[in-house]
């Protein structure tokens, strides 16, 4: 048999196509479709509206995330827009039998951590969710993105989606990191050095000894953080990585089925062969922690660096840079360890999950949060939050001065009214400093767990 | 969904720029008065003080002048329909009785959403635009789907549209439609991976 050139990404395409509807249109099976709190009623209302059935309720999954509160003691009832939203949500599931793991359910959480830790999401699949960051499930190997309302009210009525078929590149990464390091520094460095339209109209696949030396969760983040450089589609092809995380998932195949399952799943990977339109190799060896200073991912800089100066950029980045400095209240030049924070948040669908919140417990336990620092730490789903509390992580986070919260999107993007007060400065694991993102006003410095949980500790970027 | 091949009417003109979603349906009208979107679309400018509640009209906002009571194509400004994704921005353009926009640019999202509504946007040159705009109400404009036409003082300009949206403008469907009309491939398709990947389907 001759050698199979095709790349991971072209592989799912394949596999999903119903039918080529020209012009690179195409007409693409879905097999999973996860709703959230925001999105979800919206598009339930649609194909009410329409007065179509669901195709297939058995492949949609939902749960509250962006509009129910984190804070301790959380209800619905708290926040006036989950109690809005809650009831209209519950009954759209329930009119249309589809899954919902709903506030009191030991499944709810974030989308993006919920599906891969369900075992919902799996290698070979096609994923939507009314998110951007849809992109994470790409880790798993699974073509997944983030699409609107009415697309969501598409897949919900057909169980396929019409897609412009993007171009597939490769990026391969060398090179060994620090122990303090991680792909949240990673993801800030090459999107500041390569730009947030980099991977514009291409399927991002990452490759190389860094991704194959890196744990799960981690390539979640990296995928998570994959759409702010441009790429609608982040994937990772499977190894025995994935395969072990997927293996015994609630949702998982079981027994027979997952005999066929791993012997396709094995069938997927891209090769050395493999052909994409564009590969690029990147050494990030010696790359330190990364901790964005302005408005986009792409404004971030080296832990221990000073904000840049213009000269040298474009007339479009030195702009940028002016209402950045404007936004953010900074100086070119001025070194970001002299900065005062207000906020730590650790969480989200970047961050928040086991391993991110282990790292900051290492980091904090017997310290304490400084003086005049609001630092929260929001577990990313009920599972993640189960087993932080057994090993023991709430107490050391909360002996240390962190607030330890109910599982939620929280002040990622303060959908759910909480949020950073205007002037403040937070320095957050979440994927987004866009102006206003974490409420009118509020400004964000993009960071690891590792060094949000040092900010906390001292009160400053370092 | 009504089918749209040939739209003849007279035009109604504004060439307000920057015209966004959020001019053409208020977020407050869409949880007050979803029901009657349309009586409340461009409130800030078709009410006096743009205040819809106390209902006097603008005599002066092109839609609310008697001539262009009964225009099915209007002509807009620059980056018309800019900003959020609200569907309901084509949608109360279309229960105005509007079937196509003529105009030098759009917003990226609403202009996709218009298809949904049976909405056929055109993006013409700034000269073609003006052209239009200055006709007198009396005068007649013919766009034509079947033919890519726009027809106006004895000239007619050729306009592009991407084939699967045209097709679904002729059968009167939205994308939803237009989908359910390959209902036997998709239903092929899913007999076939069900065999070949089982997991997808049965993991309860
Ligand atoms: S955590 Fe933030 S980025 Fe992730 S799904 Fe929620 S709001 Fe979106």
């Amino acid at each position: 048999m001759c050698m199979d050139k095709r790349p991971l990404f072209q592989k799912l395409w394949d596999l999903h196509t119903i039918r080529d509807m020209g012009e690179d249109n195409y007409l693409i099976a879905i097999d999973r479709c996860f709703l959230h709190d925001l999105s979800g009623p919206a598009a339930l209302g649609m194909l009410q509206k329409s007065r179509r059935p669901a195709r297939d309720p058995g492949r949609v999954f939902a749960t509250p995330d962006h509009l129910i509160l984190s804070a301790p003691g959380r209800t619905e009832e708290m926040s006036p827009l989950s109690a809005r939203s809650m009831p209209l949500f519950r009954m759209g599931c329930k009119g249309y039998g589809l899954s919902l793991f709903d506030l009191d359910s030991p499944q709810q959480g974030i989308v993006h951590v919920v599906g891969p830790e369900q075992g919902l999401s799996l290698p070979g699949m096609t994923i939507v969710c009314g998110d951007s960051h849809t992109c994470t499930h790409g880790a798993l190997g699974a073509l997944a993105w983030g699409v609107g309302t009415s697309e969501l009210y598409h897949v919900l009525a057909t169980q396929t989606l019409m897609v412009k078929k993007p171009k597939a590149m490769y990026i391969e990464l060398t090179g060994r990191l620090a122990d303090d390091v991680g792909p949240m520094d990673v993801m800030l460095y090459l999107i500041s050095t390569l730009g947030v339209d980099f991977g514009i109209g291409f399927a991002v696949e990452y490759g190389g000894e860094l991704i194959r030396n890196m744990e799960m969760e981690d390539r979640m983040t990296l995928c998570n953080l994959t759409v702010e450089m441009g790429s609608e589609y982040a994937l990772i092809s499977p190894d025995e990585k994935t395969i072990a995380y997927v293996k015994g998932r609630p949702y998982a195949p079981k027994s027979e089925a997952w005999d066929a399952f791993e012997a396709h799943v094995r069938e997927l990977p891209s090769s050395e062969e493999s052909d994409f339109d564009k590969r690029v190799k990147i050494d990030v060896s010696g790359i330190g922690r990364f901790v964005s200073w302005g408005i986009t991912p792409a404004h971030a800089v080296g832990v221990g660096a000073c904000v840049p100066e213009a000269e040298g950029l474009d007339e479009a980045q030195a702009r940028s840079c002016k209402e950045a400095c404007q936004y953010m209240d900074l100086a070119p030049g001025t070194p970001l360890s002299e900065i005062k924070i207000d906020r730590v948040f650790i969480g989200s669908c970047s961050n928040g999950r086991l391993s991110n919140i282990r790292r900051v417990a290492e980091i904090v336990e017997g310290k304490h949060v400084a003086d005049g620092v609001e630092a929260w730490v929001v577990p990313g789903s009920q599972p993640v939050k189960k087993a932080a509390e057994e090993e023991g992580l709430d107490i050391i986070l909360k002996n240390a001065g962190f607030i330890w919260g109910e599982p939620s999107c929280s002040l990622c993007g303060g959908c759910n009214g909480e949020q950073v007060a205007s002037g403040k400065r937070c320095v957050s694991t979440t994927n987004r400093n866009f102006i206003g993102r974490q409420g009118p006003g509020a400004r964000t410095h993009l960071a690891s767990p590792i060094t949000a949980a040092r900010a906390a500790l001292s009160g400053k970027i370092e | 969904m009504e089918k749209l091949e040939v739209v003849k009417s007279n035009v109604v003109p504004w060439l307000m720029p920057n015209v966004d979603t959020d001019i053409i349906t208020p977020m407050k009208r869409i949880l007050k008065n979803y029901d009657r979107i349309q009586d409340f679309a461009f409130e800030p400018y078709r009410f006096v003080d743009g205040d819809g509640d106390k209902g006097e009209l603008n005599p002066d906002f092109p839609l609310n002048k008697p001539e262009y009571a009964n225009a099915k194509i209007m002509i807009t400004g620059e980056n018309f329909g800019s900003g959020s994704s609200r569907e309901t921005a084509p949608e109360a353009i279309a229960k105005l009785g509007i079937r196509c926009l003529i105009g030098t640019s759009f917003g990226g999202i609403f202009f996709k959403n218009c298809f949904q509504q049976g909405i056929l946007p055109i993006v013409f040159s700034a000269e073609d635009v003006n052209a239009l705009a200055a006709l007198e109400p009396s005068e007649e404009v013919v766009v034509d789907l079947l033919n890519q036409s726009v027809t106006f003082s004895g000239k007619t300009l050729p306009f592009n549209v991407e084939p699967i949206r045209r097709e679904s403008l002729l059968a009167g469907l939205d994308d939803v439609g237009m989908t359910l009309t390959k209902e036997n491939e998709i239903a092929d398709f899913e007999a076939k991976d069900r065999k070949a990947r089982p997991w997808i389907y049965n993991f309860h």
